[in-house]
């Protein structure tokens, strides 16, 4: 059993409990974590709390049964972005907002069930799950940009761009396989099949609301949708030589969309009804002079996808892996593009890559490391929309790139490094994905020890750890680039027996840095008129935090 | 070693400065001004199509920002809305009052941006303050000069504000957002082919000839003083002059690249 208490900047508390019986499988385990923060700068406090448990049942013949459930939910404040000549004119603080009206809600419950059994060299494998998903965000990227006036609605101002978008899903699915395996020349060859189900149904809506009032004036998306995946897939393993593997398979998958909009009818038409004029109505009921409609329209469609992989792996020779591969697969799209019998609601994905794995034992050292080559094709790729609030559907994309990771470890230090670089560009025009780093690197380091110290007999441990954030400069629109990031974040700790004490210090140099950028038409109202222009927005990234951590552990560690 | 190398490679190359980043186009920030005629200094004499000879002394017009679109617009657009859309390439989002007879590039109040896109239309906001708002006593343009048509002379003087006076009532009562006030505000859509450069600045010459060009000056009335004609500030209502207010504004407002002509100056000129 333990559990970790935390105080720190921005009056930051959490609470950590974990507990397992030792009597049980390792396998049946609990945790809850509690957590609230006033926030960094303005507009930026949390709350939420988690609780996961799984019990493992033993069963006759070596088979288990676990069963399990999650609960979620949190409630936040969001800064949102704000436009860079505010805050240089000095009209919003760095760590300011433009509408303090932004944050969100989100909560997820699931349970599942899982059932696996192994005999000899075959397996056999069922899960059934049930998750619950209900989100709530209100964002405001462009201020007071775009309420249009209707000619069907009454004269306005610009009444703000707040997004209040909410979203509800119930997801229930199933997945089973089985595993047939035999030995061919001393060589293990295998063949597993097996399934996949879900289906979800969801509801979603989008509303603007009014800032400041934060009251909806205007409802842009009403949808009910039953989204099912149903799939199948067979992989087969062959090893015809000892450090020679294939390993190759297809799935098939169909996908069905039916999708209930509430509101497909929207925006002005001609000659509305004068007898009971539409005025100021989100979802019309009255088409063309004044013709009667139902404000609803439900689309469906379906498709069908076989998406084949295989991989071939060599080695280990002289302590080298190597490998090639290929894949597709697909994406499904946002519920609000589907159309009737739309063919194909979904974007494709080709994924091609190769890598070299070693792996050494220097004295006490391990040493592993990996570069892997990749490069992956979307047909319809996800770009973000300010207009939209989310991410929304772009031309094709190719990302190329390489992966590399490094890792030391030892008795009493433990050093790891990652490295992606990849080549983001649009298929038809070859330019760069705006926002899409083409650097990141991630280093972790720490050492650990007793200490010459004892108290009670008992020896006091230490460790100190640092971890390096480097993510180089994003595109953005209109040939811009943004700044780097480049944040160290500290650890320190001191244990004895079942106690530990630690000091967290989060971005340690109190680096001012930007965590996005973006170039896009935004009006928060800084000049006398409004601006209509691309111009720089940003959120800014957490400055200096402090954070001392007591932890208790009763009962042993495992 | 081979094999590191190759995996080396691109990290060498990425952190040279070999990363993508051209996303198309540029952002370009700038100096916007406005002027009178080239050549024009404290009065202008020209002939109107209605048949009079005109010597203005005064002309000021008041902007209260100017936009360029990127595609071309369409004068005939049954949208209601002003703004909603995010095709912009340039504004210039801030005031300048203009004295027409002068010359001299006269600066807008704040900076200007824009995209390097090509921009095919114009927008004059001839507006102080939000653009919705009906009620508004700011005077937008003034004239004060002398007319004469064969032995008459016509003093004159006249001004333009948009608020109340000029909102169009909804011809369908179902529509009651068909017509606002911003529409009457905004001079769009001003045909021309403009890409911005870094480095360069804008410069918006107004010509005022066009505004009084069909102005039948022998229709109007002495104003306060008795003896200066006055061209009233109205839209509607009776009497023989209203013609020739309305034919001021809509010369005011008439969306032309000869009363409105822009051009861009790149940094050597």
């Amino acid at each position: 059993m333990t559990a970790k208490a935390t105080y720190g900047s921005w009056n930051t508390q959490r609470l950590v409990v974990l507990w397992g019986p030792p009597s049980e499988s390792s396998q049946t385990f609990g945790a809850a974590e509690a957590y609230q923060t006033d926030g960094y700068g303005v507009n930026r406090s949390s709350k939420r709390t988690s609780a996961m448990g799984q019990y493992e049942i033993p069963l006759s013949s070596g088979a288990t049964l676990r069963i399990g459930g999650q609960a979620y939910a949190t409630h936040y404040q969001s800064a949102g972005v704000i436009r860079e000549d505010d805050w240089k004119a000095g009209r919003v603080g760095f760590f300011g907002t433009e509408d303090p009206l932004q944050g969100g809600d989100a909560s997820r419950f699931s349970l599942y069930v899982n059932y696996d059994k192994a005999v000899d060299a075959s397996g056999f494998s069922q899960g059934l799950y049930l998750i619950r998903r209900d989100m709530r965000t209100r964002e405001d990227f462009t201020g007071f940009l775009l309420d249009t006036q209707d000619a069907l609605d009454t004269l306005h101002d610009q009444r703000g761009d707040l997004i209040d978008q909410n979203f509800g899903a119930w997801t229930l699915g199933g997945r089973g396989a089985g595993r047939w395996s035999t030995k061919l020349g001393g060589l293990e060859q295998s063949v597993d099949v097996g399934y996949q189900a879900r289906v979800d149904l969801t509801n979603a809506t989008q509303y603007r609301d009014t800032v400041p009032g934060d009251i909806p004036y205007k409802l842009e998306t009403d949808l009910d949708s039953t989204l099912t995946d149903v799939g199948l897939f067979i992989d087969a393993s062959a090893r015809p030589l000892k450090w020679l593997t294939f390993r190759g398979g297809v799935r098939v998958d169909t996908f069905s969309f039916d999708v209930l909009n509430n509101c497909a009818a929207q925006g002005d038409f001609d000659n509305p009804s004068k007898s009971q004029p539409p005025t100021n109505q989100s979802c019309h009921d009255q088409m063309l002079n004044g013709a009667h409609r139902e404000p609803i329209q439900r689309s469906s469609t379906g498709a069908m996808k076989v998406m084949p992989r295989v991989t071939m792996t060599a080695g280990p020779v002289q302590h080298f892996n190597f490998s090639l591969s290929y894949g597709a697969g697909v994406r499904s799209i946002d519920p609000s593009y589907i159309s009737q019998d739309l063919d194909t609601p979904f974007a494709s994905v080709r994924a091609y890559e190769g890598g070299v794995m070693y792996a050494h034992a220097l004295g006490a050292v391990e040493l592993s490391a990996r570069s892997i080559f990749f490069e992956t094709k979307v047909d319809r790729d996800l770009v973000f929309s300010q207009t939209a609030g989310r991410n929304v559907l772009a031309n094709g994309t190719t990302r190329v790139g390489w992966a590399g990771a490094l890792r030391l470890a030892a008795p009493f230090f433990d050093e790891s490094a990652n490295l992606t670089l990849v080549n983001p560009t649009f298929d038809d025009t070859h330019l760069a994905i705006p926002y899409v780093p083409s650097l990141v690197f991630r280093d972790d380091a720490a050492i650990f020890h007793e200490l010459p110290l004892t108290l009670g007999a008992k020896p006091l441990k230490g460790s100190l750890a640092l971890g390096w954030t480097y993510v180089g400069r994003r595109a953005l629109p209109y040939n811009e680039v943004s700044d780097i990031i480049s944040v160290i974040d500290a650890n320190a700790a001191l244990g004895w027996r079942g106690l530990e004490l630690s000091l967290a210090v989060t971005n340690l140099f109190d680096v001012r840095y930007r965590l996005g950028e973006y170039n896009y038409a935004s009006d928060f109202h800084s000049e006398p008129e409004p601006t209509l222009v691309a111009a720089r927005a940003f959120t800014a990234g957490a400055p200096r935090g402090v954070f001392l951590s007591l932890s208790g552990n009763l009962g042993g560690a495992s | 070693m081979r094999v590191w190398l190759s995996a080396l490679l691109p990290a060498a190359l990425a952190l040279t400065g070999c990363s993508p980043s051209d996303t198309g186009g540029q952002l370009v920030t700038f100096q916007a001004f406005a002027s009178g005629l080239a050549g024009v200094n404290g009065s202008l004499d020209f002939d109107t199509g209605a048949g009079f000879h005109v010597q203005l002394t005064e002309a000021r017009l008041h902007i209260g920002a100017v936009y360029f679109r990127l595609g071309q617009t369409n004068p005939g657009d049954a949208n209601a809305s002003c703004v909603g859309d995010t095709t912009y390439g340039l504004q210039v989002p801030g005031p300048v009052d203009v004295d027409v007879l002068s010359s001299l590039p006269q600066p807008f109040s704040v900076p200007g941006n824009a995209t390097t896109d090509l921009d095919q239309s114009a927008e004059i906001w001839l507006v102080s303050g939000d653009i919705n708002t009906v009620a508004s006593t700011t005077v937008i343009a003034s004239v004060t000069g002398v007319a004469t048509q064969q032995a008459a002379t016509f003093p004159f003087q006249g001004s333009i504000t948009i608020g109340d006076n000029r909102l169009i009532p909804p011809s369908n009562p179902a529509e009651p957002g068909a017509n606002p006030i911003c529409k009457q505000r905004i001079v769009s859509p001003i045909p021309l082919q403009i890409s911005p450069t870094v480095g360069g600045s804008l410069l918006l010459q107004v010509d005022p000839r066009s505004w009084l060009g069909g102005v039948d000056f022998s229709t109007l009335l002495p104003g306060e003083d008795g003896t200066t004609l006055e061209i009233r500030d109205v839209s509607t209502g009776s009497g023989p002059d209203v013609a020739a207010s309305r034919d001021f504004f809509s010369g005011v407002t008439g969306a032309s690249a000869e009363v409105y002509e822009f051009s861009w100056l790149v940094s050597n000129e």
